[in-house]
Formats: C-alpha cells, structure tokens, sequence
C-alpha cells in the first residue's frame, strides 16, 4: 500500500486548467521530488494534498484513508514553507511544540519531544530565541523541526530551499538526506531546481502545465528522458535535440539534420521520417573520451568555446541546430574536431507528439 | 541658515496651537473678578483650583447643579466598553476577511467600508427608531451600541489593511498545526496585532469620548456623557457666566484624550508606520 496517492486530481483557477488528471502514488518512505518550472501547478498539488486547497476532481489518499474532505489538521502531515512560515511572536521552542499543544499533547511530553527533535537538528541552544533572532539558515532548521516533532505520515516541502544561498543550501540538501534516511519518513518535495530533484529523489515525478509528464528514478529521467520537455528541462547543460530526418540507405537508417550537414547513421534500424534526435553534452566529447561504439561527425564547426574548469563546452553547428559537448579542459580550436557521439545513449523523439520513441 | 528657520517655523506654529490652551489653562486657575478686569493673556495673580472643584463638584448642568463627576463618569462607563467591543471586533472581521477567503467576503467588505464613509446625520433617525424598538433608547447602553455599530467598520478597515501585510503560510501553518478559527487567532495573529490594536483603539478612544452628537441625541440627562453636560454647563443662561468654571469644565472634558495621547503616542505612531512582518 502506498504512503500516499494521487488520485486523477483536477484543478482550474477560474477558466486556466492548474492541474488536469494527475495521479501519483509515493510509497512508504520514497523520498519523491515534484519536479517542474514554476507555474507547472506542483505547489498547487501539494497545496492540494496538504488539503489547504480543494480539488474540482479526484482524490487524495493517506495512509489508505481517503482524506480529499478533510480538514488540513487531520491528515497527518506536517509541512515545510518556502518563507518557513514560523510564528514571528514565539520562541523557537514553542514555534516547534505549538502544533502538539494544539494537539492536547501534554506540556511535559510536548517538552520532551521538542528536545528530541532540536537535538537531532542541533538547535537545541536557539530553544529560547525569537524568529527574528536568528539566521536565515537556522529558521529553515526550526521549520524542519517544526514538523518532524510531531511524526507525521507524510512530510511536505515546498522548496524549503530556495531562500538560502548557495553554499548553505548544498550543506541542508545533504542533511535532508541524511534526515530522511534517519526517519524513514514518506516524503513529498516540491522544486524547480533539478540538481536537487537529482541529488534528494528516489523517484522524481517531472511537471508541466498541470500534467505529470514522467515519473522514475532520478538515473532513468537523466538517461531516458520521456518527452522533449523533460529532455529538455534537466541536465546542465541541458540535453542537445536535433531536428532532422532519417533516411534509408542501403539498409542503415541514416540521420540527416535540418539544414544540411554531417549525416549520422543509427546503429539501429529506424523507421524514416521526421524526428527529434537528444544526446547529452556529456555523450558528445573528443573520440578518445568515450566509448568505442561511438561515431565521429568529422566535419562540423566549433563556434563557442565555455571554460568552466572542470571541463569545458564547446557548441558546434550542425546543420542549422546547435549542438554542445563536454570536452577535456585542453581542448583548443584547433584540436577540436573529430567530435564523437556516444550512440549508445541516444535519444529519439517524436516531433508531433514530443514523446520518446 | 534653513534650520533656523526650520525651527522658527515649526516653534510658531506650535505657539499658535497651543494659545487657547495656555488661555483655557490660565483662565481656569483665575478667580472670576481677575477675569473681568485683566488682560487675557495675563499668568493668574492669585492662582485657586476653585472653579475645578466647582466645575467637578456643584456648577450647574442645565437645571442640576451637582457639576461634571457623575457625567465623567458616564462617559467612562460608555466609551471603554464600546472601545473594547469595536476593536475586539474590527480585529475579528479583519482577519476573517483577509486570512479566511469565504464566498462573498469581497462584497462584505465593500458594504462596511460604504460603513465607513457614511455621515453621522444620515443614520440618526433609524438608529434612534432601531434603540427605541430595543429598548435601550435614552439608555447608556444604547449609545455604548450605536458607537459600536458606527465603530466597526473603521475598525475592520484597519485590521484588514494591517493583516493583508501577515504573510498566509504563517496561518496556512497554524492550520495544518491544527489550530482553528479562533486558536489560530489568538496564539497567532492576535500577538503579532499590539501595534494595531493600540492605534485603533486610540483612534476609537479619542472619536468616542468626544463625540457630541451621538450623545446628545440618544441619551437622557441622567445618561449624558460629559461632553453634552458640558455644553449643559457652559450654556447655562441663568446669572453671570462663570468663566473660570467654564474653562475648568472643558479642560476636565478634555483631559482623557489628552492623557492617552501622552501616554500612548509612541504607540499610535509605531502603529501607523508598522509593516511587513518578518518572519
């Protein structure tokens, strides 16, 4: 039995369809990232689990128990904000026992509980601070404290992140790591940001406009891509799609770009037509850095070169697309071409319905 | 050279303001002969609280002459409760209205600020009809009712405006903590209002106890409060007017909001200018 599911879930905001048919079942203990660009409709959905808004269609089911009518407080959920959301006028310890005082838990039990959870975030020295006292990095801890101190079946995150900055939010995504394996709990997670969708996830589920476009591990949305946009929407760089055609000859099924250029031949046989070919930057290299299976294009144009120290990306042009490789920090003009495609890790897309084939 | 100038005049303007009181403060501390035969602006010769104590204790109120005590206390009885019950409230409708969306929460707050903006006069008539047909017509309690009624939409409309700048996941949070309507409000939202609620009732405070024509109209001359008695007081026709009296008599009626003022401006202006708040 899963954690939670989704159940074919549809919302509109007056005319604008927000989310249309969604389902999405999380098991017990998945750590599953909502992935998508803002204005996909997954703060909506989570809005909708955590019952704050209201279906039009479908249901919301927790723990087995069909919760879609009820109140926010009885669904066993605790959520973090993105603004935290802490009570400005409390202290950190009451900001954390409130939703147990709430709840009729004892002073003394609810006491106890918030120790716990202070000693395994470290807060236990802000306990008798304000909100306002403290940094932005500490109030996120208050409000992951917020809600793991009443274990809840589900914990909800709305990019909790996104108000941190750089260094500190790579240090919180390894705690939230650790945190979840720490207490095994089912958790939901919205965010925009793939590094985090790939790094948090077990599965992650891919957004856009109000319809999940994939859903699997964060390795299977890296490598099989299930539609252009998630193609698209992850990996940075992120991933290269070439239109072209592919063509019969002698048997080999050949790829040709829009615009001339370099044919490709398919290491498998095709079906011609019109089609969108994906390779990732890190599939198009120097022929020495990949696989041998790989296949030269001898005869295309560096136009773009980025340093980013670890490596650098050369763009080329290929037909009228534009193209982007990983390259050893070495490479120079002049060395650049052969360039070599990993087929192996081709993708094949769909022009008319932008879905893999 | 602009700062002198400055200061002159902001000191100027000041004086201006503050004339009638030193000429109100001074004439009250005067006998009545020194009135008569001095100069306005002259410091009292031979300072006495006697026109204090008369106004307080015996001038005569229309035809009682038992002077201002019982009216002061009138007004006390009429404007904290009405001040405490407008406020609790405004604070209630505003942030029912801003945190909790309901159908037709929109056209409700339309209809109290038109509230708002509506003229005492107006609604004399079916207020004294609507006291009468309750019983409370000439009653204290009845205009402790009326201020409440027109009290309320300001208040909303200030609580509103104020809760509009408390971000909604703090309350979005108290919910899934699993407070409710009034939980949420008073461990949440009520604590963060103290600014708020200091001005409106400071605003609500200074309207009430001045107000005249409320008082004049809807009650009887056991019930007055004392801004109508001092009208009683000072209109009195029958022999010389007492002028020291008189003066007393305002400065007693005027001495509460005056008072709170003092105390509270902090407040008031830390109300005013109180924003967003910081998580």
């Amino acid at each position: 039995m899963s954690a939670l599911s989704v159940q074919d879930i549809g919302k509109r905001f007056g005319a604008t369809p927000v989310l249309s048919g969604v389902s999405l079942d999380v098991a017990e203990g998945e750590f599953m990232v909502l992935l998508g660009p803002s204005g996909c409709g997954k703060s909506t959905l989570l809005n909708i689990v955590a019952g704050l808004e209201e279906p039009d269609a479908g249901r919301i089911v927790i723990g087995g128990r069909d919760v879609t009518r009820v109140e926010p407080r009885d669904r066993d959920i605790a959520m973090v904000f993105q603004s935290y959301a802490l009570y400005p006028t409390m202290s950190v310890r009451r900001n954390m026992g409130f939703g147990l005082r709430m709840r009729g838990t004892s002073r003394g039990e609810t006491e106890a509980l918030v120790q716990e959870a202070a000693r395994l975030l470290q807060i236990e020295p802000l306990l008798d601070r304000r909100p306002s006292q403290l940094s932005g990095g500490q109030r996120q801890r208050v409000a992951i404290g917020r809600a793991i101190v009443r274990k809840p079946a589900v914990f909800l995150f709305d990019e909790p992140l996104s108000n941190l900055d750089a260094k500190l939010r790579a240090e919180t995504r390894a705690e939230l790591r650790d945190l979840h394996r720490r207490l095994a709990a089912t958790m939901l997670y919205v965010t925009h940001d793939q590094v985090e969708a790939m790094t948090l996830a077990t599965r992650i589920a891919v957004m856009n406009r109000g319809v999940i476009e994939q859903v699997g591990p964060p390795q299977e949305i890296y490598d099989r891509p299930a539609s252009l946009f998630v193609a698209g929407f992850t990996g940075s760089p992120p991933m290269n799609l070439i239109s072209g055609e592919i063509v019969a000859r002698e048997g080999q099924a050949i790829f040709q770009p829009d615009g001339g250029g370099p044919a490709l031949p398919l290491p498998e046989a095709c079906r011609p037509g019109k089609i969108i070919l994906g390779i990732r930057p890190e599939d198009v290299s120097d022929p020495l850095s990949l696989p041998e299976i790989s296949r030269w294009i001898p005869h295309i144009l560096p136009l773009r070169m980025e340093a980013t120290g670890a490596d650098t990306h050369v763009t080329f042009a290929w037909g009228e697309a534009r193209i982007t490789g990983r390259f050893k920090p070495a490479v120079t003009e002049k060395n650049v071409v052969p360039v070599a495609l990993d087929l192996a890790k081709l993708s094949l897309f769909d022009p008319a319905t932008g879905l893999r084939i | 050279m602009t700062r002198v100038a400055l200061y002159a005049a902001l000191l100027g303007a000041a004086l201006l303001f503050l004339i009638p009181l030193y000429v109100v403060g001074t004439a009250s501390l005067k006998p009545l002969e020194e009135i008569r035969a001095g100069g306005l602006f002259s410091l009292p010769v031979a300072p006495t609280f006697a026109a204090w104590a008369k106004a307080w204790g015996s001038a005569c109120v229309g035809a009682n002459c038992v002077g201002l005590k019982g009216y002061f206390l009138n007004s006390w009885l009429m404007a904290l409760p009405a001040v405490a019950i407008s406020v609790a409230v405004g604070a209630i409708n505003g942030y029912a209205l801003t945190k909790w969306w309901f159908r037709g929460s929109e056209f409700l707050f339309g209809a109290l600020v038109v509230g708002c903006l509506i003229p005492f006069q107006v609604i004399l008539i079916p207020a004294a009809r609507t006291l009468a047909t309750l019983g409370l017509f000439g009653s204290l309690s009845g205009l402790v009712l009326i201020h409440v009624a027109y009290g309320v939409p300001v208040t909303t409309l200030l609580f509103r405006n104020f809760y509009l700048t408390v971000p909604d996941p703090i309350l979005q949070a108290a919910r899934l903590d699993g407070a409710g309507f009034f939980a949420a409000f008073f461990h949440v939202i009520l604590p963060l209002s103290l600014p708020m609620l200091a001005v409106a009732s400071i605003l609500q405070f200074t309207g009430i106890w001045n107000d005249f024509l409320f008082g004049v109209v809807f009650t009887g001359p056991e019930s007055a409060p004392v801004t109508v008695a001092l009208n009683n007081l000072a209109g009195a026709t029958l022999g010389a007017k007492e002028w020291n009296v008189n003066m007393a008599a305002a400065l007693i009626a005027a001495l509460p909001t005056l008072v709170v003022y003092f105390v509270s401006g902090r407040w008031f202006l830390r109300g005013l200018t109180a924003g967003a708040i910081k998580a």
